[in-house]
């Protein structure tokens, strides 16, 4: 199997040279492995689709019958209305709208400071820098059930409920999670670099801002699909703090459709659907971009 | 260093100096993260240790009882062991075996392929898909009489499981279900195998190393730091384990899937004991840290930095 | 800190670990992030994502929309609603209700008909719906009330009025049904007040009343009796029932006909097998609460009967048959009799049965026959600024106009006695339902419910599944709960 890669590895005679097979290897022109890879690939693939194709699946299917016996892949009749009704219903369309203010505000907000703080912990030397960090680590192993309401209360206080701050400000003063991964990405990047910017006489945020950010853009922009991603899906935050209709997310009105005797499956697939796209759209590119820029900053020190 | 008088040289004096405003500069870095930390998560989580030594059902004030939730954990309820057992079962299987499919998932998308992208999205679309939906299909598939799994089985000759309706079985299965979330594993891997310098893997060749040496003595030293990450993730991550079960099962049958996080959940919002549900949530918390710890202090056996280790202090 | 000293082909060796770091942090922050976003904990207001949902739970009473606008065929006999004598005129106020709200088209435009024909007819109150889904309001109304949020009227759910009616969340009715001249209980069914400790806190606006529905044809053709005929004749028992069940149980494995619902099933909770011991004679707790009944010989003949169905006839599927969606069920011809509230005709009706459906009441047990009543009530919240309003306002739902309002969701009975049941399908009998209305109990309540409930559902599963026997599954039962019951 070869490796995304770039012509490092193309020194010399690819052919005449015995190329470690496998793992990191430049891929042989003639594949009987690659076409065994691919169909052992496509069947787990298929496999890992299976939630994902039921759920369109059944999100055309009667309501009443989305759980037959046997189970229909293809339903019978195909009804594209479960959308329509699904999408209107509740006023989704202001939905995606607020979710997609929450969410790009919250991903710009965790970018920036997550980076900034990162650096500070990775880059900077303070005596209660590892005490610090630690209690940082700290933050993530308490689950979050038990500081539901006291962090209610507290926002409550602090007069933000009913509004988004609640579900974006946390997001600027740099996640604990992103901060310890970020900052283990600036812990590779070699000080040298830094060395030489302050000899240059550059000082400390112009080397965060104009070495380390443009450095780090893969892991950055892993933050921002993560961020992306959560508050996509966030439904605790937006049920707790947004009371006010014209406020409400996406993940809120999904759960909508569960009702105390019994679901609307059909358009709660359906709905899940057109809400799960974007997000994959999103992984889709994003995944190219970062992957693909990591392996060539990264060859291209060597 | 000192100077001849005694005194800080020069260049010691400004050294500190400098070494005082780095300090500065460095705690205005970490302001964002300090700020929000002390506003938005101290208070709570030191209301939450306060709770821990309450009787609170959070709709009155709450009473002081010391020690005894504590007590009453580990003496009186049954329920605390029975999801702490739970909870390590699950995490003792899942982990070895989400790390090694997502790392074989990972090695085997590390392809040069026009549409592995493609791929790479499939893989990683069971970990975007709504849970509800996920859950659904389980059930179906994992369904005793009808269900896809039992029918194949039977199909192929094997004996078949209650699965979700077995005390014996129900964890297995959710082991088994989480194997569609090892998306976000397999992509750290993914990542740490592509930079993997290839020069290594030539070298190894030329020594005449196979498939399973290279894998050995490249591959898998390289990606130790990439392992450990995950490692330490995974641990924290599924110790908490808690949406699939809470929608799919919710603790049963006989309270074989109720893990710890759920059990904390009904405790806080559906017994009223906010309360207990505290000293639960900080007892976790110090299982986790210890864990996390005692990875830590193992890491310097087996995870290999090829670098300068000294630069990864702390992790 | 560290020092980056080093040799350049240190600064090598570096880089590609700074390659692989690089890749701990891209991936890191997907992994564990989602893992964790997933799992637990990140960011600091975010919880695990609790997506509740009904499928597990096996009756399942979808409310669903009727084909036609239902007529309201009762006459209604009362002349004037019952509402405070005097309320200040003119004054402009705002009542905050908290409300459950679910995704179907019936739901949605009823309580549009309902609070705005309620605010027309009323226009100096504005009703301020703050809209919840289910699976979560109970998280979120603990949240918003721990927070200091004031509602005057509340959704209720009886397994919160324990803790909320002692807590001051909520508060009794008593006082306002005295206040109100043009109130005479007597009109009312009192069994279906929801009540504690003695206080009532609930009038229901939705009542639902458990009977059976059957598929009359299937029975038909196996020779069986017809269970309104046995009705009739005075004839529908249990042991009937399951002689009717055993003679009409057919087929294996996949494709066995299964005569009658389980009752013991545990994704059905109690509001479903209290049948059982009600008929038996018996029930959860002694009247004045100091005891739970579960050790006594009448539940576990009465379990025990159940059980028997299940392994001894195979009438009866087990939990794991029934416990999701497209298990033997009614509408798929696979369960003959089954035990639902009424929300289940709409259901009935959507899944076009090809085979002729008919009521019966509950069979009779050997210690008679009582009707578990589901009732849903607007609870009155303790530090409302408008009693009177909210008192209005509760009046005009379970009145005239309200009630029919709240047909289309499914309910039968309306909790004025004034007021008749409506029947929309064929396969509906007012027979059945009044008389069911003479038989109605509510389910006992303890503090707090969900505790028992659980201990309730864990114990039925481990008597089902014979990890215990009856009688020490029943045993075990009875000292947990009278451990609740001690509070």
């Amino acid at each position: 199997m070869s490796r995304v890669m770039e012509p490092l590895v193309v020194q010399g005679d690819t052919e005449a040279r015995p190329r470690p097979a496998g793992l990191g290897s430049y891929r042989p022109r003639i594949e009987p492995t690659a076409v065994l890879w691919f169909v052992v690939v496509c069947a787990f693939g298929v496999i890992a689709l299976m939630p994902f194709l039921w759920m369109i699946s059944t999100s055309m299917k009667l309501h009443g019958h989305e759980f037959d016996y046997p189970p229909q892949w293809i339903p019978h009749p195909v009804q594209w209305v479960n959308y329509s009704d699904g999408l209107t219903i509740l006023p989704f369309a202001l939905y995606f709208r607020n979710t997609l203010v929450i969410t790009i505000a919250s991903t710009i907000g965790a970018v920036l400071s997550a980076s900034l703080v990162a650096f500070g912990f990775a880059r900077l030397r303070f005596p209660e820098r590892d005490a610090l960090f630690a209690v940082l680590l700290a933050t993530m192993m308490l689950p979050s059930v038990v500081t539901l309401i006291p962090t209610f209360v507290l926002f409550k206080a602090l007069g933000w409920v009913n509004t988004f701050l609640p579900l974006v400000i946390p997001h600027f003063t740099g996640g604990a999670f992103n901060v310890f991964l970020i900052r283990q990405y600036y812990q590779t990047v070699p000080y040298d670099l830094d060395e030489s910017a302050r000899i240059d006489g550059a000082g400390t945020f112009a080397i965060w801002w104009n070495i380390m950010i443009p450095l780090s853009g893969p892991v950055l922009a892993a933050v921002a699909i993560f961020t992306a991603l959560f508050s996509w899906n966030d439904f605790m935050g937006p049920l707790i703090y947004l009371t006010n209709p014209s406020l409400k997310t996406v993940s809120l009105g999904l759960q909508f459709f569960l009702g105390q005797y019994g679901a609307q499956w059909n358009q709660l697939m359906a709905v899940s659907v057109v809400m799960t796209a974007p997000v994959v759209l999103l992984f889709f590119f994003a995944q190219r971009y970062f992957i693909h820029g990591i392996v060539m900053t990264g060859m291209g020190g060597r | 260093m000192l100077g001849s008088d005694g005194m800080p040289s020069v260049g010691e004096r400004r050294k500190s100096v400098l070494h005082r405003r780095e300090a500065w500069e460095g705690r205005l870095c970490i302001l964002p993260w300090l700020v929000g930390f002390v506003v938005f998560t101290a208070g709570p989580m030191l209301a939450s240790a306060y709770f821990a030594f309450t009787k609170f059902d959070a709709l009155s004030a709450p009473e002081w009882i010391g020690l005894g939730n504590f007590v009453d954990m580990v003496t009186k309820d049954d329920l605390f062991w029975v999801s702490l057992y739970n909870t390590a079962y699950y995490t003792s299987l899942s982990i070895p075996l989400y790390l090694l499919i997502a790392l074989c998932a990972a090695m085997a998308l590390n392809v040069r392929y026009p549409s592995v992208s493609i791929f790479r999205t499939v893989f990683y679309l069971p970990s975007i898909t709504p849970s509800v939906a996920s859950a659904i299909l389980w059930l179906m598939i994992f369904q005793p009489d009808y269900g896809l799994l039992n029918t194949f089985l039977t199909w192929i000759h094997l004996p078949t499981r209650q699965w979700l309706f077995d005390p014996q079985v129900a964890k297995l299965v959710f082991v088994i279900m989480g194997i569609w979330g090892i998306g976000n594993f397999m992509v750290i891997f993914l990542a740490g195998l592509q930079s993997i310098p290839e020069h290594l893997y030539e070298a190894a060749a030329i020594d005449g190393a196979g498939w399973w040496a290279r894998l050995r003595h490249v591959t898998l030293p390289m990606l130790s730091p990439i392992i450990f990450f995950n490692l330490v993730i995974g641990i924290i991550g599924s110790f908490q384990v808690f949406t699939a079960a809470y929608i799919i099962t919710d603790g049963g049958p006989v309270n074989s899937t109720l893990f710890y996080v759920l059990y904390l959940w009904n405790n806080a919002f559906q017994f009223f004991e906010m309360g207990y549900a505290s000293a639960l949530a900080w007892v976790l918390f110090v299982v986790v840290l210890i864990f996390t710890f005692i990875q830590f202090k193992l890491a310097n056996r087996w995870v290999y930095y090829e670098g300068d280790l000294r630069s990864l202090e702390g992790t | 800190m560290t020092s980056f000293d080093r040799s350049p082909s240190d600064a090598r060796r570096a880089i590609s670990r700074r390659v692989i770091l690089k890749f701990t942090g891209a991936g890191a922050a997907l992994a564990a992030a989602s893992l964790l976003q997933a799992c637990g904990s990140t960011a600091s207001t975010s919880t695990p994502v609790p997506l509740a949902t009904a499928a597990p739970a096996a009756p399942a009473k979808p409310t669903t929309a009727p084909t036609t606008a239902p007529k309201a065929t009762q006459a209604a006999v009362m002349t004037t609603t019952p509402q405070a004598a005097a309320q200040p005129t003119g004054e402009q106020i705002t009542l905050n209700i908290a409300a459950v709200k679910v995704a179907q088209t019936v739901w949605v435009d009823s309580f549009q008909k309902i609070w705005g024909d309620y605010q027309k007819q009323n226009p100096n109150v504005k009703l301020q719906i703050e809209e919840d889904p289910f699976g979560g309001f109970d998280v979120k109304m603990l949240t918003a009330v721990a927070g200091g949020a004031i509602f005057d009227l509340i959704y209720g759910w009886g397994q919160w009025l324990p803790t909320w009616s002692e807590r001051d969340v909520i508060q009794p009715l008593d006082s306002f049904m005295k206040q109100d001249k043009s109130f005479d209980i007597t009109n009312y069914h009192q069994d279906y007040f929801e009540t504690w400790k003695g206080k009532t806190y609930g009038i229901p606006w939705f009542v639902s009343l458990l009977y059976m529905y059957y598929n009359k044809s299937a029975l038909h053709d196996a020779g069986a009796d017809d269970p309104q005929d046995l009705e009739k004749q005075g004839k529908w028992t249990w042991e009937n029932a399951r002689a009717v069940a055993a003679k009409a149980s057919k087929g294996t494995g996949v494709n066995r006909v299964y005569g009658i619902q389980n009752l013991i099933d545990s994704g059905s909770g109690v509001i479903l097998a209290i049948a059982a011991p009600w008929a038996w004679g018996t029930d959860l707790y002694s009247s004045d609460m100091t005891k739970s009944l579960f050790a006594d010989q009448k539940w576990i003949d009465a379990v025990q009967f159940q059980m028997d169905m299940i392994y001894t006839d195979h009438s009866e599927p087990l939990p794991s048959e029934t416990k999701q969606e497209g298990g033997p069920s009614f509408l798929n011809g696979k369960m003959l009799m089954v035990f639902q509230y009424p929300s289940f005709n709409r259901t009935v009706v959507e899944g076009k049965p090809q085979f002729t459906v008919a009521e019966v009441p509950l069979p009779k047990g050997p210690g008679g026959r009582s009707a578990p009543i589901l009732d849903n009530s607007w609870y009155f919240g303790a530090h409302t600024k408008y009693p009177d309003q909210v008192w209005k306002l509760n009046s005009y739902l379970i009145g005239p106009h309200g009630q029919e309002l709240v047909v289309p969701l499914g309910e039968r009975y309306p909790v004025d006695k004034r007021i008749k049941p409506t029947t929309e399908y064929p396969f509906e009998s007012v027979d059945v339902i009044n008389f069911t209305s003479t038989i109605g109990k509510p389910i006992p309540l303890i503090k707090p419910e969900a505790k028992f409930e659980t201990a309730f559902t864990t114990a039925m599963d481990a008597i089902v599944l014979k990890q215990k026997t009856v009688q020490q599954g029943l045993t075990d039962l009875a000292r947990q709960a009278d451990d609740l019951l001690k509070g």
